[in-house]
C-alpha cells in the first residue's frame, strides 16, 4: 500500500499544480492564438467619453469605453464611469477602433508610417518571411500580419521583388508550397494569377494549380486568397474556394454568376481603388497641401506618393474597377478596405483613408466603409482580438475631429492613437540639419593604418544585417605614403531581400544625419578589386530608406570613377544623409579597395 | 548466431498479468532510480532545459508578445523531454550492455519488452519531472498564461514525446558502444534540437536548415506542441503520423543492433 499512497499523493500535486497554473486574463478569444499582440507595458487603465462612437457595426452618440490593461472593458452610452479610472472628455470627436490596411507591402519604415496615420494593424500580401520575421520582431509601429510569399507560377508577377518564393510549376507543388510557408510563419495563403497587360507579359499559374493550391491551403489550415486582374481568373478562384480576391478586376464588367457565388459563399473582396486609379493616372483624391497630413509624412511616403506609374491616362480603367466595386457592395458582398501601399502613387497610413473615400464613391456609406477598414478585415482574417470595440479585444483606437460618417475625409483630421492602450506620439517629419562641409570636399583622408575622413561622421562597415540579412564585411586600411586605400573584403549571403555589404561614409556628425551636399556637383573616387559591380548608394531623406543606386564597374587594376551628383535620381543634394559603396546583390564573396573619395 | 540469446532456450514466463503489471512497476521504479541516481543523466536533462530556458525567455528579451513567450515554452519544453528517452536508451542501454548487464537481462526471466517498456516509462517520468520544472518557471518568471486545457495537453505531449524519443534512443544505443554513444548522442540530441528551430526561429535559419527541419522529429513534436498549446492550427494526422512511421523505422533500425553479438560494435 505505501508505494500507492506514494503515487497517489504525487498525482494529487500534480492536479493541484495544473490548477494552479495561470491563465489568459480576459477571454479575448484569440489572445494567443493571432497575437503578436499584447505590449507588456504598465497597464493604462481609462474611459473616454466622445460624442460619436462607432464601434465597427453601429455608431453610439455619444458614447463610452473604459479601457484595462490594454483591452477594451466597457462599451456602451449609458454606463456610470468608474470614479477610480481618469475619465478623458473627447467633446465633437469621434472615437473609432484602430484602421486595418487589408493589402500592403511593408518593408523599411512601413509600420511606423502606417501607425501614424492610424493604421494599427496591417495585413501584408505578399512578402518575404525573413523580413517578415524581422520586422514583427521589431515590435515597432503597426501590427504585422502576413501571407508570407505568394504562390506565383516560376518567373510570374510577384517574383520580381527580391527574393524567391517557393516554385509552384504545376498542382503537384501546392502541398509542398503549403507546408513550406506554413512552416515559415504564414498567417494565410496569397495565391497569384496574373498574365499581365499590355507589354507587362510574365507567365500564370493555371487553373488546375490554383484549385490544388485551394485545397493544400485548407489542409494546412491556412485561408487561401487569390491575386487577380481579370474576370476570368476571379472565377476560377472563386470556384476553386477561395475565401477572397485582394484586388477588383478590371478587364470586363462583373457578371451575375460571380456575384451569386461570392454572396451566397460570404466571399469578400479588397478592391485596393486607390491603386488603381494610381495606375489608371486618375487619382481623385488630393492631399498634396492638405496641413492634415503634409507635416506627419516621412521620406518614404512622399517618395512613393511622388512615383507615378509609367502608361498613358486610362479614365476607363478607373471608371470600370468602381462600377465593379460598386456591383459587388450592391450584391451583398463584403468590401475591405486595403491600399496596396507602396506602390507608385500610394503611401502607407495615408493611403488607406484615400481608399476610403473612393469607397464612399463607390457606393459604400462611411460606415460601410469604416466598417471596411475596421470590423471586416478582422472578421475575415480570423483576428478576432481587434477590429471592434466590444469587450475582451484590443485597446487599439483613433480619435479624430469632425465626423467621418457625414465626411469620411474627416479621419484624416487624428487627434490621437492608441495602440494595445498605449498612447502613440505622432512623428512629424524629421528636419534637415545642417552641417559644415569643408571646401576641399575630401570625404577620405585615408592612412595607411586608418580610415580617416576629411569631414563628417566618417567611413564604416555596413551589411544586411541590420535590415535581418547575414552578409559580413570587414574593412581594413592599406597602402604607403604616396597611395593610401581601404579595403573592403566580405560575403554576400542569401537571408535578406536586398543583400548588400560595403562600407558607408556619413557626412553629418552622426551616422545618417542628413548633410547639405549641394555646392557640389561630382562625386570622384579610384577603386580596384575582384572584378565586378560596386554600387554606389546615396541615402537622402526624401528617398525614406530605399536608396538611390548608381553603378559602376571595377577591375584588378586602379581606375578612377566620377559620378554625377544629380545621377542620384530622387536624391537631394541638399540633404545627404550617407553614401555606401558596397558589393552586391550578386551572392558570394568580394573584395575591393576604395581610395581618394572627393567631391568635386 | 553465437550470441547467448539465440543458443540458450528463452526462458518461458508463464505469468499471470497480474504479475506482469507488478514486475513491470518495480522495473520501472528501478529504472527511474537508475537514472536519476546517475548524475551524468539526470543533471544535464533536468538542469539544461531549465536553465536554457531561463536564459532565452527570462534573461534575454525574447518573450515579448504573449505569443513569443507561449512558443519559447513550447520549444523548450519539447527540448527538454527528447532528452531523457534519447539518453536512458542512447547512452543506457550502450553502457548496459558494456558492462554485462544486457546480457544478465536477456538472460533473466523477464521479457525483454517489460524491460524496455519500463525504460520508457521511467524516462516517461521523468519527463514529467522535466514538464512541471519547466511550467513553474514559465508560469511564474516567464509571464506564460495559457488555457487549462492548453497547460494539460502540452504537458502530454512532453510525457508521448519520450516515445519517439526512447526509439531513436535504442537505435543509437544497440549499435554504439557506451563511450561512443555518450558523444553522439548529445551531438544528435542538440543539433536535432538546434535544426528543429527550438532555439532560434527558424524563418531567422539559412534556407538551407529550413529545408532540413521537417526531417528531425523535434520538429514534428513542436507542431504538436504548438498546437496543444493553442498557438496554430493545422491537424495532428501529418505530425503524428510522421512521428509513428520514425518510431518504426528507428525500432527496426535498432533490432540487427540488439541480437549482434556483444561487444562488438
Amino acid at each position: 500500500m505505501k508505494p500507492l499512497f506514494i503515487v497517489a499523493v504525487l498525482c494529487t500535486a500534480l492536479v493541484l499544480g495544473w490548477l494552479l497554473l495561470p491563465v489568459p486574463e480576459s477571454s479575448g478569444p484569440a489572445n494567443v492564438h493571432t497575437g503578436n499582440a499584447t505590449t507588456a507595458a504598465p497597464a493604462n487603465d481609462f474611459t473616454l467619453r466622445a460624442d460619436r462612437v462607432f464601434t465597427g457595426n453601429e455608431w453610439l452618440e455619444p458614447g463610452l469605453v473604459e479601457v484595462r490593461e490594454a483591452r477594451i472593458s466597457r462599451v456602451g452610452n449609458d454606463f456610470e464611469p468608474d470614479p477610480m479610472l481618469p475619465l478623458v472628455e473627447l467633446g465633437d470627436r469621434t472615437l473609432l477602433p484602430g484602421l486595418i490596411d487589408a493589402h500592403v507591402h511593408v518593408w523599411g519604415s512601413a509600420l511606423v508610417d502606417a501607425l501614424n496615420f492610424g493604421v494599427t494593424t496591417v495585413l501584408d500580401q505578399a512578402n518575404d518571411a525573413a523580413s517578415i520575421a524581422t520586422l514583427r520582431h521589431s515590435g515597432m509601429g503597426a501590427q504585422l500580419f502576413s501571407s508570407g510569399p505568394p504562390a506565383t507560377a516560376p518567373g510570374g508577377h510577384g517574383t520580381q521583388y527580391g527574393y524567391t518564393p517557393p516554385p509552384v510549376s504545376g498542382p503537384e507543388d501546392a502541398v509542398g508550397f503549403a507546408r513550406t510557408i506554413h512552416r515559415l510563419g504564414s498567417h494565410w495563403m496569397k495565391i497569384i494569377i496574373e498574365r499581365g497587360m499590355g507589354n507587362w507579359q510574365v507567365p500564370s499559374l493555371d487553373r488546375d494549380s490554383v484549385a490544388a493550391l485551394v485545397v493544400a491551403a485548407e489542409e494546412v489550415g491556412l485561408m487561401p486568397v487569390a491575386h487577380v486582374s481579370e474576370l476570368e481568373a476571379a472565377h476560377w478562384a472563386m470556384a476553386a474556394g477561395a475565401h477572397g480576391l485582394v484586388h477588383i478586376f478590371a478587364d470586363k464588367p462583373v457578371d451575375q454568376p460571380l456575384l451569386e457565388l461570392m454572396a451566397a459563399e460570404d466571399r469578400f473582396v479588397i478592391p485596393t481603388l486607390v491603386v488603381l486609379e494610381s495606375i489608371a493616372g486618375t487619382a481623385a483624391v488630393d492631399t498634396d497641401d492638405d496641413e492634415r497630413v503634409t507635416p506627419w509624412l516621412s521620406g518614404e511616403q512622399r517618395n512613393s506618393l511622388a512615383q507615378r506609374w509609367p502608361g498613358p491616362r486610362n479614365p476607363v480603367l478607373r471608371q470600370r474597377v468602381i462600377a465593379n466595386t460598386r456591383a459587388m457592395h450592391e450584391a451583398g458582398i463584403a468590401i475591405l478596405a486595403g491600399s496596396d501601399a507602396p506602390n507608385p502613387g500610394t503611401a502607407h497610413g495615408l493611403s488607406l483613408h484615400h481608399e476610403l473615400a473612393v469607397l464612399v464613391e463607390a457606393g459604400l456609406s462611411p460606415s460601410a466603409a469604416l466598417a471596411a477598414a475596421t470590423a471586416l478585415p478582422a472578421r475575415f482574417f480570423g483576428l478576432n482580438d481587434r477590429g471592434l470595440l466590444e469587450p475582451g479585444r484590443r485597446a487599439d483606437l483613433l480619435v479624430v475631429d469632425g465626423n467621418p460618417r457625414k465626411d469620411i475625409s474627416a479621419t484624416l483630421a487624428i487627434h490621437a492613437i492608441w495602440q494595445g492602450g498605449q498612447p502613440m506620439a505622432r512623428i512629424q517629419a524629421a528636419a534637415v540639419t545642417s552641417a559644415e562641409v569643408p571646401a576641399h570636399g575630401r570625404l577620405s583622408a585615408f592612412r595607411p593604418d586608418a580610415a580617416e575622413a576629411g569631414f563628417g561622421f566618417g567611413w564604416a562597415e555596413t551589411d544586411d544585417q541590420m535590415a535581418g540579412g547575414n552578409s559580413t564585411v570587414d574593412m581594413q586600411s592599406e597602402g604607403d605614403e604616396t597611395l593610401a586605400w581601404i579595403r573592403l573584403h566580405g560575403e554576400i549571403r542569401s537571408g535578406f531581400g536586398w543583400p548588400w555589404a560595403g562600407v558607408m561614409f556619413s557626412p553629418g556628425d552622426t551616422p545618417m544625419a542628413p548633410v547639405d551636399l549641394s555646392a557640389f556637383g561630382t562625386l570622384r573616387f579610384q577603386a580596384r578589386g575582384r572584378p565586378a559591380e560596386l554600387r554606389i548608394l546615396a541615402f537622402s531623406p526624401a528617398l525614406g530608406s530605399m536608396p538611390a543606386t548608381q553603378t559602376v564597374r571595377i577591375g584588378t587594376d586602379w581606375q578612377a570613377f566620377e559620378l554625377d551628383l544629380a545621377g542620384f535620381a530622387g536624391a537631394d543634394p541638399a540633404a545627404i544623409s550617407g553614401l555606401v559603396f558596397a558589393a552586391g546583390p550578386d551572392l558570394g564573396e568580394f573584395e575591393f579597395d576604395l581610395a581618394d573619395v572627393h567631391l568635386d | 548466431m553465437n550470441s547467448l540469446t539465440d543458443t540458450l532456450p528463452r526462458p518461458t514466463f508463464q505469468a499471470s498479468s497480474r504479475r506482469l503489471v507488478r514486475a513491470l512497476a518495480f522495473e520501472t521504479l528501478a529504472e527511474w532510480r537508475n537514472l536519476a541516481r546517475m548524475p551524468a543523466f539526470s543533471v544535464p536533462t533536468l538542469l539544461f532545459p531549465v536553465g536554457f530556458y531561463s536564459m532565452f525567455a527570462i534573461v534575454l528579451p525574447f518573450a515579448n508578445t504573449p505569443e513569443a513567450a507561449a512558443t519559447l515554452l513550447v520549444n523548450f519544453t519539447i527540448f527538454g523531454v527528447f532528452g531523457p528517452g534519447l539518453f536512458a536508451f542512447g547512452v543506457g542501454l550502450a553502457s548496459d550492455r558494456d558492462q554485462g548487464w544486457l546480457r544478465l537481462k536477456q538472460a533473466a526471466p523477464l521479457p525483454v519488452m517489460v524491460m524496455m517498456l519500463a525504460r520508457t516509462l521511467g524516462a516517461m517520468v521523468f519527463a514529467l519531472a522535466v514538464v512541471v520544472a519547466l511550467f513553474t518557471v514559465a508560469a511564474t518568471l516567464g509571464g506564460v498564461r495559457l488555457e487549462r486545457s492548453a497547460w494539460a495537453l502540452l504537458a502530454l505531449v512532453g510525457v508521448l514525446a519520450v516515445i519517439p524519443a526512447s526509439a531513436l534512443g535504442l537505435a543509437f544505443g544497440a549499435w554504439l558502444n557506451a563511450r561512443a554513444a555518450m558523444a553522439i548522442v548529445n551531438i544528435a540530441y542538440l543539433g536535432s534540437a538546434v535544426l528543429s528551430g527550438l532555439w532560434f526561429p527558424l524563418q531567422m535559419m539559412p534556407a538551407s536548415v529550413q529545408s532540413i527541419a521537417p526531417a528531425m522529429p523535434p520538429y514534428h513534436l513542436a507542431e504538436l506542441g504548438r498546437q496543444a498549446a493553442g498557438l496554430e492550427g493545422g491537424g495532428l494526422v501529418y505530425p503524428v503520423l510522421w512521428l509513428v512511421f520514425a518510431t518504426i523505422i528507428a525500432v527496426a533500425v535498432a533490432m540487427p543492433g540488439l541480437r549482434r553479438p556483444e561487444g562488438k560494435s
